[in-house]
């Protein structure tokens, strides 16, 4: 889901394109250190090889079908770091080239489907896949996905976007169902391509089980967040008032029809905003310590 | 065939001959004045201007930008049973100015100098290096996954199996393509970055570019409030 300019709400934006910069600035120190001669043109053609592969359809019955999106994938074979910088990059060239996304909201999307979308797609590979392999690359596809959609809408309705209990109700089983779609897409395209040559494939060093236990609940709690965050934003609001974050930069930028969400006391945009500011960066916190654990035991 | 999208930077105006530093400058605040007014039509003159300064077909322009329209009558379609006119329009209005100025700005400028532009002003190498190559490929492979896609439906179209199939082998020689770069580009001198094609500096009608929009949209805010 890519989310076009014009939807989210200043702080949002500005706070996701912050977020998103100093991330992807960290993958790609991380992805060159310890990088191979001849990398960097192998990560641009598999960036090419995500778009070329949405071409080719996999049938889903009753007439449909569904393509491969991607992150998961790039993450099981080129690594989490090479694999976020990748599809940043696919990110950059849909928002310019196809009107794909936004530029202002690029930072969204990239936080969503770039970082914690590939993240959450490599992390069963690398805690699971020595073991179980299949499972945990299918668990993988499925996780991006679901991650990247439901940041995705947790930003728009944290933006005042209206979304009906229908709507969130019909875009979940949507999500799921694609969910489901990209992790039999990626667990079928990475085991065809494990089979041709295993030299393709991302090798995780053994993960101990203390570190896999810290993910896991690290994960949970994430997903755990932004649920409870886009059901309760009324939470959110005590937490934004307790926390003494009022709306005083509002002259300067204003929300789409600021004039209607100012009328309306009980729907302050802004503190509502920036206490969603603060969930997403703590779950970024959260991340970011789990790639520094990561990185770390791979490096040591 | 496919879309050539370098078809129209690579005509001539007084917006595509300016430093793509200064273009980028120019469309970040553009867009940002969009994304932070509560009426947005007020900026509909300017993108105009923009579209009629950049000799660039209007009608490509309004095609291109409409792409948004998906997503965003999505939305505006909730808005409006909701019986919100204004909230729609106003979100109609802001995506499809903030489109229209992208595609603007990505018409004048060459892909590879907006990148070098991007690079110049702090992006991170590997994502830059990393955008070139994925860009310079894309219709390479777009062109490899089309000949399978012909082919897979000349024999009656993909199963679940054979569509793995077909993206795990564009993948290996996707991997293979990569490989056989990387040795030609060794094997001509290639010493870790491009040379730059375009020579254009930061002169003074960049700097009067840059500055004479964002005094616009100051002005536009802080005296007519829009």
């Amino acid at each position: 889901m890519h989310i076009p300019d014009g939807f989210l709400s200043t702080p949002v934006w500005a706070a996701l394109n912050a977020t998103s910069a100093v991330s992807v600035g960290m993958a790609a120190r991380r992805a060159e250190r310890g990088m191979a001669e001849g990398t960097v043109p192998l990560l641009g053609v598999m960036g090419a090889f995500v778009f070329a592969a949405q071409m080719i359809n996999f049938p889903v019955g009753l007439g449909t079908s569904g393509h491969l999106l991607g992150g998961a994938l790039l993450g099981c074979t080129l690594g989490p770091w090479a694999a976020a910088v990748v599809m940043t990059a696919i990110l950059v060239v849909q928002s310019l080239v196809f009107q794909d996304g936004g530029l202002l909201a690029l930072g969204a999307n990239v936080f969503n489907m770039a970082i914690l979308g590939v993240l959450s797609g490599y992390l069963p590979f690398h805690l699971w896949g020595h073991r179980w392999r299949r499972p945990a690359v299918f668990a993988g596809g499925v996780l991006s996905v679901l991650t990247a959609s439901f940041l995705a809408l947790l930003e728009l309705r944290l933006s005042g976007v209206p979304m009906p209990t229908a709507v969130v109700g019909v875009s979940a089983g949507l999500f799921a169902i694609s969910a489901v779609l990209e992790g039999a897409i990626t667990v079928t395209v990475f085991s065809a391509v494990e089979r041709m040559n295993a030299r393709w494939v991302h090798t995780p060093q053994n993960a101990g089980r203390g570190l896999g236990l810290i993910a896991a609940a690290a994960a949970l709690m994430a997903t755990a967040g932004a649920i409870l965050a886009s059901s309760f934003p009324d939470g959110l609001e005590k937490l934004a008032e307790n926390l003494g974050i009022d709306g005083r930069a509002r002259t300067l930028f204003e929300t789409p029809l600021s004039d209607y969400e100012l009328q309306s006391f009980d729907n302050p945009w802004m503190r509502k905003a920036a206490a969603g500011v603060l969930g997403l960066a703590f779950i970024y916190a959260l991340c970011a310590a789990l790639g520094g654990m990561i990185s770390r035991r791979r490096s040591g | 065939m496919h879309l050539d999208p370098d078809a129209w930077s690579r005509g001539d105006s007084w917006l595509h001959r300016r430093d793509g530093r200064a273009k980028l400058l120019a469309l970040i605040a553009l867009l940002a004045g969009i994304g932070t007014t509560s009426a947005p039509s007020a900026y509909a003159a300017i993108v105009g201007v923009l579209a009629l300064v950049s000799r660039l077909p209007l009608r490509g322009i309004a095609m291109r930008a409409a792409l948004v329209l998906p997503f965003t009558m999505t939305f505006a379609a909730v808005s409006i049973l909701g019986g919100d006119w204004a909230r729609a329009q106003a979100v109609i209005a802001r995506s499809l100015l903030s489109a229209t100025v992208v595609v603007v700005a990505i018409g004048v400028t060459p892909f590879a100098s907006l990148l070098r532009a991007a690079e110049r002003m702090g992006a991170p190498r590997l994502l830059v290096q990393v955008t070139q190559f994925l860009y310079r490929y894309l219709f390479v492979l777009f062109d490899e996954a089309a000949r399978m896609r012909w082919a897979a439906q000349s024999r009656g179209g993909f199963r679940w199996d054979a569509a793995g199939g077909a993206v795990a082998v564009l993948f290996a020689s996707s991997y293979q393509r990569a490989e056989g770069i990387h040795r030609a580009m060794l094997s001509r001198g290639f010493q870790g970055s491009f040379p730059a094609i375009d020579a254009t500096r930061f002169g003074a009608p960049e700097i009067a570019m840059t500055a004479g929009v964002v005094a616009l949209l100051v002005a536009m805010r802080l005296i007519w409030g829009v």
